[in-house]
């Protein structure tokens, strides 16, 4: 008699399980059915959304992907399992979509119980199998019939015709022959339940989210001798930090901040243990330690932390330089990039595609400092700035993905700084910080109450440009100033322009109540 | 067993009748007659949920969505469950083993996601308040296993595309920041997607140049009744930005101030848009004592402007703001 059951799922919270109604008549046998090897690969990487500007970590890629697998897949009439192998193993399963099969979609599954020595023996618990006893002496193997009875904590419990005895309690080796088919498998799979009428041939695309990669731009800016021009280029760096490779694969990647919702991870059963827990064993006075065989999982997890996955990543090889360029093309609100040929995405590898080469973009070098009024300070360098727009008549006008900068300076082609660049759309104001100047330093004097005198120290051979902002407190504002000020973002700020080798003067006064 | 420790086997000769390999449930009873009969077990049991995933596929020269909807169902409850009859209680009946509201003040409150809420009814079974999502087909649930089983297809739905910008009290910036990209659509019958949505995460995609469907982001969805509008916010705009800047704070009085608000926006695009400015914190009393654009108030701690920026140009709002704070 076969048992009906039902269940009653409530969505999140409660689920009430129990039988509600009779049995109907079961489906019919179900195939099961392997997807081809992907003949197309597509995948469309995303950054890591919390970024908002600098260079991807190889250790810790928190972007994702968009995979786009294109399989051959042939199913019988009737109601088959179609399982697809090898997909990322950071699929998001519930993001899986199907499409161009020419049979109904009953369901999509995802089977987290994996293959491992405890599913091995819950799942052969009841039936017949083998007890192999080797005898430690005479090397002569005892092959027993019997029957596990329980594997309840991960002690092993079995039966045969002498009786009932606990696994591996006697001191003796001992192990099972399991029956080879049981359904798992060592990764996530994926498979889908579909019927059809006659049999099917045909391609099928399978997309679904990934996570383990990312990507950024990685910005060299070399600045003139006389610090008027700049030439920018810059590569797309991406990264796959999944076990699976895409070989061949048409490549883009998306710059723009997508939303992605904190979504719980579906649960896996990497198995427990099997223990062997009997009385105290060997003499009175020392207790052994249990036997264990360690699972599979647990191996993995000992191998990674041990160094095996980080070092796997770490040790990947240097990002590989190729010649083609990327092409860019608005996709909604975002900017899509994709690699012209098909290249392939290997596992844990982190790959440069060139974004763009411009030349010649004029700059402005700005040194600047942002004071607190009423705040002391003694000489503290000022920051250097090299200016820009993103315009068409500075050879740029193109958005420019956020990355990292390396700014080198013409002479000897040093590296002066890096610098972190958030997202630029066209006509937007390119500003890339090259660190503090210990050639231009700022003193801040108190001279009164209220005023202040800021003394500019350039021992520079050239003349600078120089930009002070104040913070002011709520409420104040700066009365008097033997400078010309401006207003810009709300806040006072004074422009001066300090000689070679000399030092300027700038003496303010603020008033606490305006009205 | 020894104290020589050699090895010893202990063999049993049955298993004593009150050990089991998994906790079981017994029941004593009394009959008149012996036989076969039927017997229903019904049990509550946590470890096993649903949510509902949805892809939306946004055609954007006609402005329409298409929406499929799955029901994801997870089992860890350590049993599978052959060959099911199943039903989906959508609605969060109260489990009082549950941990409580969570701290919600401590967590910026999330941005609304329904407009408006629907009054329209379904045709959906229900059980009282909840609505109820009968898998048509027996089913086997498998320990640790997710699954999905579609529940609403619908095509060509008429959506809209639109940016909008929230910003805080006091809110400024040295740099332009991004407006969010939303897209809204309704949920009623006759124009929308005419069924209620059970609470989980709507993905979005659009097609490439070359007509292959691409991720534009995902949006959380609460339990929304048939008839509702939605905005979902699917991320960042990268070539609509908006700085928000305060030009001026004038105290009036002991507790009275003045601010002058400048929001400067940028369309790097080739056509223009229009952006929501959302201007968010006027408790109170406050009051708009100039702006140089009509308001609206959607409620009385927010101002709304919806600023046209020209296509590859730039656009102004000034707005002066009388508050005690």
């Amino acid at each position: 008699m076969r048992s009906a059951i039902c269940l009653l799922l409530a969505s999140g919270l409660v689920p009430i399980a129990g039988p509600l109604a009779a049995d109907t008549a079961a489906s019919g046998t179900v195939a099961e059915v392997s997807a081809d090897a992907p003949s197309e690969l597509k995948v469309t990487i995303y950054r890591d959304p919390f970024r908002g500007a600098g260079s991807i970590d190889l250790d810790r890629l928190e972007g994702f992907a968009l995979v786009s697998e294109t399989r051959t897949v042939h199913l019988p009439a009737g109601e088959s399992r179609l399982r697809f192998e090898g997909v990322a193993d950071g699929i998001e399963p519930s993001s899986a979509i199907v499409t161009g099969l020419a049979a109904q979609v009953l369901e999509k599954n995802r089977e987290g119980a994996l293959l491992s020595p405890s599913a091995l023996v819950a799942q052969a618990q009841g039936k017949p199998l083998v007890l192999i006893r080797t005898n430690s002496r005479t090397g002569v193997v005892e092959r027993t019939p019997g029957t596990i009875l329980s594997d309840a904590e991960g002690g092993v419990v079995f039966r045969t015709s002498e009786g009932v005895e606990a696994l591996r309690c006697s001191g003796l080796p001992e192990t099972f022959s399991f029956e080879p088919s049981t359904g798992l498998s060592s990764h996530p799979t994926l498979s889908v339940l579909a019927r059809s009428l006659e049999p099917v041939s045909g391609m099928v695309t399978l997309s679904y989210l990934a996570r383990g990669f990312d990507w950024a731009a990685n910005y060299t800016a070399t600045l003139s001798a006389d610090e008027t021009r700049m030439d920018l280029g810059a590569w797309v760096t991406l990264a796959n930090g999944n076990g699976v490779g895409f070989p061949a694969a048409q490549t883009q990647v998306v710059a723009g901040r997508v939303n992605r919702e904190n979504d719980e991870v579906e649960p896996i059963d990497v198995g427990g243990p099997i223990l062997a827990r009997c009385w105290p064993r060997g003499s009175t006075s020392d207790i052994p330690e249990l036997l264990q065989f360690d699972s599979a999982a647990a191996l993995a997890r000992k191998a990674a932390k041990e160094g095996g996955a980080t070092r796997a990543l770490a040790a990947a090889p240097l990002p590989q330089m190729a010649a083609q360029r990327v092409t860019e093309e608005q996709l909604g609100d975002l900017k899509l990039y994709r690699v012209p040929q098909p290249t392939t995405v290997a596992s844990r590898q982190s790959k440069q595609v060139r974004l763009l080469d411009r030349t010649a973009i004029p700059v402005t070098v700005v040194y600047g400092a942002d004071l607190a009024s009423g705040v002391t300070a003694g000489a503290v360098p000022a920051i250097k700035y090299l200016r820009s727009v993103n315009s068409t008549a500075n050879h740029l006008g193109l958005p420019l993905p956020s990355g990292r900068v390396d700014a080198f300076g013409e002479h000897r082609g040093l590296l002066e700084h890096e610098a972190d660049l958030r997202d630029l759309a066209v006509d937007e104001e390119l500003e890339i910080s090259l660190g503090t100047s210990p050639d231009v330093e700022v003193t801040v004097v108190k001279e009164g109450t209220d005023s202040e005198r800021i003394e500019i120290a350039n021992a520079r051979a050239r003349q600078i440009r120089f930009e002070l902002r104040l913070s002011l407190e709520e409420g104040a504002r700066v009365v008097r100033s033997d400078r010309p000020m401006e207003t810009k973002n709300g806040r006072p700020i004074f422009r001066l322009d300090v000689p070679a080798n000399s030092t300027a003067t700038l003496r303010y006064q603020i008033g606490k109540r305006s009205s | 067993m020894r104290d020589d420790g050699l090895p010893v086997r202990v063999i049993f000769d049955k298993v004593p009748e009150n050990l089991r390999a998994r906790p079981t449930l017994s029941v004593t009873i009394t009959s008149a007659h012996a036989g076969m009969r039927p017997a229903t077990l019904s049990y509550l049991t946590p470890g096993l949920g649903w949510k509902a995933d949805y892809v939306a596929l946004y055609d954007e020269a006609g402005s329409k969505i298409d929406v499929q909807g799955w029901i994801t169902l997870t089992n860890s409850s350590g049993t599978t469950y052959e060959n099911a009859q199943t039903l989906l209680v959508a609605g969060s009946p109260t489990a009082v083993e549950g941990t409580g509201p969570a701290n919600t003040w401590r967590s910026p409150r999330p941005r609304p996601t329904v407009q408006q809420a629907g009054t329209e009814s379904g045709s959906r079974e229900r059980l009282g308040d909840y609505y109820l999502y009968p898998l048509s087909e027996r089913s086997t649930i498998a320990n640790l296993q997710t699954k999905q089983v579609g529940f609403l297809d619908v095509h060509g739905v008429p959506a809209e595309h639109g940016y909008e910008f929230r910003n805080r009290w006091l809110g400024t910036s040295d740099t332009a920041q991004s407006a969010k990209t939303v897209y809204s659509f309704s949920t009623s019958a006759h124009s929308g997607l005419g069924d209620q949505l059970p609470a989980g995460i709507l993905r979005f995609y659009l097609r490439d140049r070359r007509g292959d469907p691409e991720f534009i982001g995902e949006s959380r969805i609460e339990h929304t009744p048939m008839g509702s509008t939605l905005s979902l916010a699917t991320g960042d705009a990268f070539d609509v930005k908006v700085r928000p800047v305060v030009d001026k704070r004038t105290r009036l009085g002991a507790a009275e101030w003045q601010t002058d608000m400048r929001y400067e926006f940028s369309n790097a695009l080739p056509q223009s848009v229009t952006v929501k400015l959302l201007q968010q914190g006027l408790w109170g009393d406050s009051r708009i004592t100039a702006e140089s654009q009509k308001s609206t108030r959607p409620s009385a701690e927010t101002a709304a402007w919806a600023v046209t920026v020209p296509a590859n140009g730039k656009a102004e709002l000034t707005a002066s703001f009388d508050t005690r704070f």
